[in-house]
Parts: C-alpha cells; sequence; structure tokens
C-alpha cells in the first residue's frame, strides 16, 4: 500500500457569491500522471492555486505524503516537494538556463558556473533532456523555454510536478517531446497533475483523467475506460453518466470536418506579393511571401510560434511595414499609406494573438473596451463618447456570445482568458468587417468557447468575409480552411488547398521539411 | 605647462566625480532590482547637512558620514514604503523626497547653525602616500584624492562583482527583470526592493556628504544643484554597469572641473554658458541611449501578487 503524493479532501474555495471549488477531493499515487479537464471557469486553476501556496482554501484538507500541510505560500509549496511549470512561463529573458536554475536556489554568495552548468546538465540528463546551460532564455523558443521551466522544477526535489496547460503552445512534435519528458518522470515515480484542455494529450500521456464542472469533480477514471465523446460531455455539462462508454477510446470526433469549398470568382480582399518581413528585433521573419485571399474563404497560416506569423499579421494590421514586397487590402498599398486606422476604415479586423498587449485594456470596463476598435468611426460618435449605444452593444454581445460577466461595466481584466477573447471577437466582428485578421482566435480556450469561435468564424466566411486564420492547431485548421500556407524557418509553404493536401505533409512544412 | 593643466584638470575631475559615483551606483543598485528613485537630489542635500552637522557636532568627519549615510538610508526606506510596500507611482514618491529633502535640509541648516557667522567644519583629509602622492602627473592624479574616493572606486567593482558574480546579483536582476519569476521560486520581491532602496538612499546620502565634507567644506542651501539628476543620467548612460557608472561619472567629473577653467578663458561669454555644460552632456547621454536593452524590464513597476 503505497502512501499518496498528494490527496485533496474536500477542498472548497468561494470568491465572495461565487464558489470557485466545491467539495473536490483527489488522490495522486507516486508515478501517477492525472489529467485535470474542465472548461475555463471550471475550477481548474483555483485548485492548481490551492495546490502551489497561491490561495488557501476555505475548508478541506491536503494531505502530502500522508502529512497534513498548510501551504500559505508559493515558498511552502516548493520546499515540500512541488513544482509547478505555469501556462505564462515565469523567467528572465537575459539570464542564462544555468541562472535561471540558481536562482532562488544559490545562496548569496559566489556563483561557480561550472558547478551551475554541470547541475543543468545532471538535471537535464535524468530526463533524457538536451540543454545548453549557457543559452539565454530569451533566445529560445517556447518549448526551449518550457523546458527551461521543467528544468528549474526539477532543480529542486519535486514529488509532484504540476503543468498548466503545457501543450496550449506547442506544435505537435515539440508535443511528443514533452510527453517523453512526462514519461521519463513517471518512470522515475514524480507525480504529475497536467491541467488540459486537449483530449489528445489526456490519451497520449495520462493515466487517470478527472473532470471538474462548475467547481465540483464530477468524474475521475483511468483513461483506459474513458472515450473522447465522454470526457467532452462531462466537461460541458458536468453529466458522468455519458463520460465512461464502452468502446475503443478517443473514436469520437470533436469538430465536424466540413469539406473544403474553394472560392474562385468572388473578389481578392487580401494580395500579398514577395512579402519580406523584420522581426523586432532586426532579424528576418519571412520573406518571399505570396498568396491571396478571396471574399468568402478562410486561408489558414500553418506553423509553430515566431516564424513570421505575429509580424505577418501586425503587417496587414497596419502596424508595421514589409521592408520587401507589398501587401495590399481592399484597395490599401503598404507602399502608399498603410495605417492601422486606414485599414480599420476599410473593413479589416484584427484579433491579436497577445490578447492582454495588443487586445484589451484590463483595467478598463467591457463597454469601454468594446469601444476601442471603433474609435474613429463615428459609431460611438465623434466628439462625446455614446457610452449608452457602447453599453448596448456590449449587453448585446453578453448574450449573443454567452460571456461570463457581472455586466458591461466590469473591469474586463476581471474575466477568464476565455472570455475576454469573446468579447474581442464580439468587437472586432460588430461592424461587419470584410477581412478579419485572427491570430490563434481559440488559443488556451475551452472546448466549448473553441467551438463557438469556429462557428462564428464560419458563419463570418460565410457573409463573405475573407479570413486570415493564424493557428498551430491541426485540427483547427482542418475544421476551418479553405486553403493553408505554413511558415515555417524563414520560409513559405503553399498556399494550398485543403482539398489537395493531408496533415502528414502540413505537420512536415511546420516542421521545415519541403 | 600644458600637462600641468591636463594633471589638475583631471585630478578636480576626480574630485567632482565622487558625489556622482556614489548616488550613481546607489541608484544601479535600486533600478537594477526595479525601484526608481528620482528623488536623489533630496537625498544628497540631506545627506550633506547631515554630515556638516555631524562633523561639526562629533569633531570628525566619519561621525558626519555615519549620520548622512543613516538618513540617507532611512530616506532610501521611506521611498521604498511608499514606491514598493504601497505601490505608489514611484516618480510622485520620488519628487515628493526632493522636496522633502531640500526642506528639510535648509530647515535643519537654519535651525542647527542661524547666527553662526562662520562654522569651521573638519572636512576630510587628502590622503599622503609620501612619495607617491609626490610623483609628478601620476601623484595628483591618483594618490593625492579623500580616501572616500578610493572607496568610491572599489565600491563600483565590489557592485559589478556581486551584480554579476554572486547569488546575491542573481537574485536582484531577477527581481527587476522579472518579479513574477523570482516569486515563483520563493525570493520575497519587496524585501529585496526595500533594501535595495536602503542601499541607494545611504549612497546617495554619502554623495551628499563627500559633497559638503570633502570636495567643499561646508553647507549651502540647494548645494547639490542638479547632481542628483545627474547621477540617474549617469545609471542610464552607464547601461545599469557599475563599472560603466564610474567611466560616466569620471566623465561627468571632468566636464564639471573643465568648465570651471574654461570660463576665464573666455571672458566675454556669460559663464552660465559653462555651468550648463554637464547637464547639456547629460541630456545628450540620455537622448543616446533612450532605447536599451538593459533597462531592467520591471523598473519602476511595483510588483502585486496575482
Amino acid at each position: 500500500m503505497t502512501v499518496p503524493v498528494l490527496e485533496l479532501t474536500r477542498l472548497s474555495k468561494r470568491y465572495g457569491e461565487v464558489t470557485a471549488v466545491a467539495g473536490l477531493s483527489l488522490k495522486l499515487e507516486p508515478g501517477e500522471v492525472v489529467a485535470l479537464l474542465g472548461e475555463n471557469g471550471a475550477g481548474k486553476s483555483t485548485v492548481v492555486n490551492m495546490i502551489t501556496g497561491m490561495t488557501r482554501p476555505d475548508t478541506g484538507q491536503i494531505h502530502l505524503q500522508g502529512k497534513e500541510v498548510h501551504l500559505d505560500t508559493p515558498r511552502d509549496a516548493l520546499d515540500r516537494g512541488i513544482g509547478v511549470v505555469h501556462q505564462h512561463y515565469a523567467l528572465v529573458g537575459n539570464f542564462t538556463v544555468a541562472e535561471t536554475l540558481a536562482l532562488g536556489r544559490a545562496g548569496p554568495g559566489v556563483l561557480d558556473r561550472k558547478v551551475l552548468h554541470a547541475d543543468v546538465r545532471r538535471v537535464a540528463e535524468r530526463i533524457g533532456m538536451q540543454m545548453d546551460p549557457a543559452a539565454l532564455v530569451g533566445s529560445l523558443d517556447v518549448a526551449g523555454q518550457q523546458r527551461v521551466e521543467i528544468l528549474k522544477a526539477l532543480s529542486r526535489k519535486v514529488s509532484l510536478l504540476v503543468l498548466d496547460e503545457p501543450t496550449a503552445v506547442l506544435s505537435p512534435e515539440d508535443a511528443a517531446r514533452l510527453f517523453d519528458v512526462v514519461r521519463a518522470l513517471r518512470a522515475d515515480g514524480v507525480a504529475i497533475l497536467m491541467v488540459t484542455h486537449r483530449l489528445a494529450d489526456v490519451f497520449a500521456v495520462c493515466d487517470r483523467a478527472a473532470v471538474m464542472h462548475s467547481g465540483h469533480l464530477v468524474c475521475d477514471l483511468p483513461v483506459a475506460d474513458a472515450t473522447k465523446q465522454g470526457l467532452i460531455s462531462a466537461m460541458i455539462s458536468g453529466d458522468t453518466d455519458t463520460a465512461q462508454i464502452p468502446g475503443s477510446p478517443g473514436q469520437a470526433n470533436v469538430l465536424p470536418d466540413r469539406p473544403p469549398t474553394p472560392v474562385s470568382d468572388t473578389p481578392i480582399r487580401v494580395s500579398v506579393r514577395n512579402l519580406k518581413l523584420l522581426r523586432a528585433n532586426g532579424s528576418q521573419a519571412v520573406q518571399g511571401l505570396g498568396f491571396d485571399i478571396r471574399a468568402g474563404e478562410i486561408m489558414a497560416l500553418a506553423g509553430i510560434d515566431g516564424n513570421g506569423q505575429s509580424e505577418l499579421v501586425q503587417c496587414l494590421a497596419g502596424l508595421n511595414l514589409p521592408v520587401d514586397g507589398t501587401a495590399e487590402i481592399c484597395g490599401c498599398r503598404s507602399d502608399g499609406h498603410w495605417t492601422p486606422r486606414l485599414l480599420r476604415n476599410a473593413g479589416v479586423a484584427h484579433v491579436p494573438d497577445d490578447r492582454r498587449r495588443y487586445g484589451i485594456i484590463s483595467d478598463l470596463s467591457l463597454s469601454a473596451n468594446m469601444m476601442l476598435s471603433h474609435f474613429f468611426s463615428p459609431r460611438y460618435g465623434r466628439t462625446v463618447l455614446d457610452r449608452a449605444r457602447a453599453r448596448d452593444d456590449t449587453r448585446r454581445a453578453i448574450d449573443e456570445y454567452d460571456i461570463r460577466t457581472t455586466g458591461p461595466d466590469q473591469p474586463i481584466g476581471r474575466l477568464s482568458g476565455g472570455n475576454q477573447q469573446k468579447l474581442v471577437l464580439a468587437r472586432e466582428l460588430l461592424a461587419g468587417p470584410r477581412v478579419i485578421l485572427a491570430a490563434h482566435p481559440s488559443r488556451g480556450l475551452d472546448i466549448r468557447t473553441i467551438g463557438a469561435v469556429q462557428d462564428i468564424l464560419r458563419r463570418q466566411r460565410d457573409a463573405g468575409a475573407a479570413i486570415l486564420l493564424v493557428s498551430a492547431d491541426l485540427d483547427e485548421i482542418r475544421a476551418l480552411a479553405d486553403r493553408v500556407v505554413v511558415l515555417a524557418a524563414g520560409t513559405a509553404f503553399g498556399p494550398v488547398a485543403m482539398a489537395d493536401t493531408d496533415m502528414a505533409q502540413i505537420g512536415a512544412w511546420m516542421a521545415g521539411h519541403a | 605647462m600644458d600637462l600641468m593643466l591636463l594633471t589638475g584638470l583631471l585630478a578636480s575631475g576626480v574630485r567632482f566625480a565622487m558625489p556622482l559615483l556614489f548616488a550613481a551606483l546607489g541608484e544601479t543598485m535600486g533600478q537594477k532590482s526595479g525601484v526608481l528613485n528620482v528623488g536623489l537630489e533630496g537625498i544628497m542635500l540631506v545627506g550633506a547637512f547631515l554630515a556638516v552637522a555631524f562633523s561639526v557636532a562629533t569633531g570628525s568627519p566619519w561621525g558626519g558620514l555615519l549620520a548622512a549615510t543613516l538618513g540617507g538610508a532611512a530616506m532610501g526606506l521611506l521611498h521604498g514604503f511608499f514606491a514598493v510596500r504601497l505601490k505608489v507611482d514611484q516618480i510622485v514618491s520620488g519628487l515628493a523626497l526632493i522636496l522633502l529633502g531640500l526642506g528639510l535640509s535648509g530647515f535643519g541648516y537654519r535651525l542647527v547653525f542661524a547666527g553662526h557667522q562662520s562654522i569651521r567644519v573638519p572636512g576630510f583629509e587628502r590622503l599622503d602616500l609620501g612619495p607617491l602622492s609626490d610623483l609628478p602627473v601620476l601623484g595628483p592624479l591618483l594618490f593625492s584624492h579623500h580616501l572616500l574616493a578610493y572607496v568610491g572606486i572599489f565600491m563600483a567593482v565590489g557592485l559589478w562583482w556581486i551584480l554579476t558574480r554572486t547569488g546575491l546579483g542573481l537574485t536582484i536582476r531577477a527581481v527587476g527583470e522579472n518579479p513574477k519569476a523570482a516569486d515563483s521560486v520563493g525570493i520575497d520581491v519587496d524585501k529585496v526592493r526595500m533594501r535595495c532602496s536602503a542601499f541607494g538612499g545611504a549612497m546617495a546620502g554619502i554623495g551628499g556628504a563627500y559633497l559638503s565634507t570633502a570636495q567643499l567644506a561646508g553647507f549651502v542651501e540647494d548645494m547639490v544643484a542638479g547632481r542628483g539628476f545627474i547621477a540617474i543620467a549617469c545609471v542610464v548612460f552607464a547601461r545599469w554597469n557599475p563599472l560603466g557608472v564610474l567611466a560616466v561619472a569620471l566623465i561627468f567629473g571632468i566636464a564639471d572641473a573643465g568648465q570651471i577653467r574654461l570660463q576665464p578663458f573666455f571672458p566675454q561669454i556669460p559663464y552660465q554658458f559653462f555651468i550648463i555644460l554637464p547637464y547639456v552632456l547629460a541630456l545628450v547621454a540620455l537622448a543616446g541611449s533612450a532605447k536599451s536593452a538593459s533597462l531592467p524590464a520591471a523598473l519602476a513597476q511595483p510588483y502585486r501578487k496575482a
């Protein structure tokens, strides 16, 4: 009889009127990988926060290795062997990997670089990972930074590792590498709690699946006994009866495939020719990019983050200029006047990938955020703002998009990421755009919201909008795109009609193989 | 003759640089931890006053120095209390310190020395290294300064070493770059910042003491005359590197010494134009290094736990 690494007993947490977690009990054995599933707002983050000492439970106990503990600060959790890899990494860009691991562990005295570097190699080898101790964290890609976060957690004595949405930003190849690491840790006896939205992760690497719905744990069963369809219905409706359906797992399809319907007779809305773009640091992001998007089609821009997607979207939104080649949208040309204001007037909507930086102003209310994209349109008045109209629009958006909020006057920063995203979408689609630049519109969202977002894009497409969809998620591309262009290794592959290609080809392109 | 002139210029440049050096080194540590203190001016004034008052009271410049250090640290802590603990806007808190320092030092001086016509301030003696100090050129340049000047140069090297080579430096840099990362490994962000702010205040206090008891001998209202701001410019120009701060402070010091020496050569030009020289240099320096990758990413951003 082994002692569970972590045992949560009837944990509850309320925030004001809202019950975030209600009487949750969960057990993790050594070497067990448990998936914690649930929609946005189901209470997963609160559970993670309670385990990692960020918030204290109102009632209930936490037992570690059989002993009751009170985790008042992140330090308490760290000292007791709980490691976390948060969704948003907490890394210092101009530190080396070795310095990152030393932070908080080394004493105040002299740092011996040799010892620190050996330390990194030792931890990395334990889980079969390659890592250059002298590499600057800021120079690594998202997957590399995640590996640093994992090493950081493992550099302490860890019996439980919490991974918060670890695959949200990874390419399929990098996700597979992450799963190898998870398996190595499992073999090492580390218990892993993986918070995720993606059912593929569950079936790839997890032993048990625990599903939360509005604060309650609605099901907790071995993955071998679970089905995709069952887990989805448990997440969406809290319905436990269907979670366990006899039959082969992983058969059900989350999103209906749609036969691609290429359009060739509608007007060209976006035209890109021989485009060369630089990153903010001056390095070349992509060159020789060329494609057209016609009214009524969705062009997917696939590829792993950091291959020029952000630069392209920002260029098309008027936020930066190409160094070579031209872009043309609805009669505006990048070698003429090319500003966000002009392009918005021409009917361009922009759903940015970095929502917190470019999409919203956290401290402002929902209705104020609603006005942001329409600042120069007469919609809300020229001189005195028509706040009543903004509130009406916001109220309608709240109903239409099912945004969970106390009302149009609530600061948007208080909402969950998914609900913020829905407001951004509502705002961008408000004026009936002719071109939609949608960068990772469903990243980090729960299954139901993803479905809603994809429905919205489909409807806009059918209404005649030209849509550029930036995504690293093959499922999403398959579900939505008419044509696809892949950015990788500084160049572009495609565009090609979805009917003329397959996922293996797109995956190979994303990895940089022609 | 030219060599004599140059030697004198450089030697007095070193002296003029010292108040800037101390204040800028302290500010470097504060800014590295994410605390911007624009109130150096006020702290230096209080330091200058306390140094004079306690030198006279104790009869030793060291007593004055100690008082200035403690007074400066107290003001640094006050800044920390507002900016770090209460998360007040750091610029606002810094501006308040300037006014507070101006008032405290001026009022204190009148309170303590009211009616005294002339007071003799026991100042720092220049170090006499015997034959070394008598060397031509090198003697006046390297071996004839106040002990405090050597302490300042030593501290520049020491702080650089701490920042780049020790765990303490790693902690301070992490707090100023990404406080969340520091917090996530159990570092008390606010505590580190409070201590760096106090250290910065203490160093500004020493800078003020150098001004009133080593460079000059006595206190005059508003005697710091913008050096607190130039010290901040030094930090930016030196890209938050203590060794760079040493170099930049020397450049400013030499510019200051130079403008004084230039004045008699050009009597037709109003002397005010010479006095503004170091300030113009500071403006140019800031304009040239406005966007720098070495800027601590979380500078002047209060840290709130999620």
